[in-house]
């Protein structure tokens, strides 16, 4: 043991006598940060600053990750990826810390019906939109104007209908027209980004994973429903009917009662080929 | 009661045995363990921050104590 060594050992042992020096010394191992960060002195402009901002959140919010922090520094791991990681897994979309002194990232899945790039970012849209007559029309997308009223109603009967698989259409049209109640699945980026984000506190961050989490369950059935419209030409065909049926007893005397509209269950008969039992397709005689 | 008075009882509640003051008990040499689980570490991290943030909102409610006189004269002063 070096004079050094023997040094340490006298001072750790006289600190930890005194039950104050203790807890200072446990503080100063487990809670570097303890001193109240003053937000007023960080400068939101420079990324690099954004490591104490980010560290002192962490404390407050999510200790265990704090402490995982605070390990990986001490090692010269990748703090940023830690960290990332660890708000990804409470289903939090943060890509890069330097995003988060800002407030809490949401994901942003909502769509533009007039933006022509719509339909080149959700292809899986098409079908549904050009039910609606909301197409692209010489660079430019058309949307009629009773289209999201007409959304509106038919996913009430939708909802009404016993069915799953159309209660997932009812999904799909909600997600598309921007009535689904939440933010997420409601607003595009560029919408997002001119909210007030939501605070790190705890009641905000469970706030938050509560939408984050609806926002999944609804995407995913929205793109249930859409695949199901796909795949089911009957029901694509059903959904146009009553879509031209609200168009045109609205322009005479006002929606008719679409709770009895009929919505066609799963049906073999109506899938597309490609779907189809390989028996069932009829087979060129020269196929052999 | 005084403000030295105050600080004398607080200084004389015994110790609270933390998590993190019983790992250092593990510490082999130098300054701080080093070979402490992962989750005993996050336990104690979220304890110590716990009970640090604790006595801030404590300490501050003492700074705001309002000084109540007991010696006046005047019977009719508290109300």
């Amino acid at each position: 043991m070096t004079d050094f060594d023997a040094y340490i050992e006298t001072l750790v042992h006289h600190i930890d006598a005194d039950p104050v020096l203790r807890l200072a010394h446990a503080v100063a191992w487990l809670d570097p940060l303890w001193k109240a960060f003053d937000e007023d002195e960080w400068d939101g402009g420079n990324p690099d600053d954004a490591l104490p901002h980010v560290l002192h959140t962490l404390r407050r919010a999510f200790p265990q990750v704090y402490s995982d922090a605070l390990v990986a520094l001490g090692r010269g791991e990748d703090v940023d990826a830690l960290i990332c990681r660890a708000m990804q897994a409470r289903g939090i979309p943060l890509d890069d810390i330097e995003f988060m002194p800002f407030g809490i990232p949401m994901p942003a899945y909502g769509v533009d019906l007039h933006d022509l790039d719509t339909l080149t970012a959700h292809p899986e849209l098409r079908e549904l939109l050009s039910a609606f007559d909301v197409i692209a029309v010489e660079g430019v997308m058309q949307v009629p104007d009773d289209a999201h009223r007409i959304a509106y109603r038919l996913a009430e009967a939708m909802d009404e209908a016993d069915d799953p698989m159309w209660e997932s259409v009812a999904t799909a049209l909600s997600w598309a027209f921007g009535f689904s109640g939440n933010s997420s699945v409601a607003h595009n980026h560029e919408e997002m980004c001119s909210f007030q984000p939501l605070s790190w506190d705890p009641d905000d961050v469970a706030f938050a994973v509560e939408i984050i989490e609806e926002a999944e369950e609804l995407m995913q059935m929205a793109q249930t429903g859409l695949a199901y419209l796909h795949d089911n030409p009957t029901a694509l065909d059903a959904l146009r009917t009553h879509i031209h049926t609200l168009r045109r007893n609205n322009l005479k005397e006002g929606d008719p009662d679409v709770r009895q509209f009929e919505w066609p269950r799963p049906d073999r008969g109506g899938e597309r080929d490609a779907d189809r039992e390989p028996e069932l397709l009829q087979l060129r005689p020269d196929a052999a | 009661m005084d403000a030295d008075g105050l600080k004398a009882v607080l200084c004389g509640l015994p110790p609270l045995d933390l998590k993190g003051a019983a790992l250092l008990d593990e510490r082999e040499t130098g300054l701080f363990p080093t070979a402490v689980p992962r989750d005993s570490l996050r336990g104690a991290v979220a304890e110590i921050v716990a009970y640090t943030s604790g006595c801030q909102m404590a300490a501050r409610r003492v700074t705001r104590l309002a000084p109540i006189p007991l010696t006046v004269g005047v019977p009719s002063f508290a109300l």
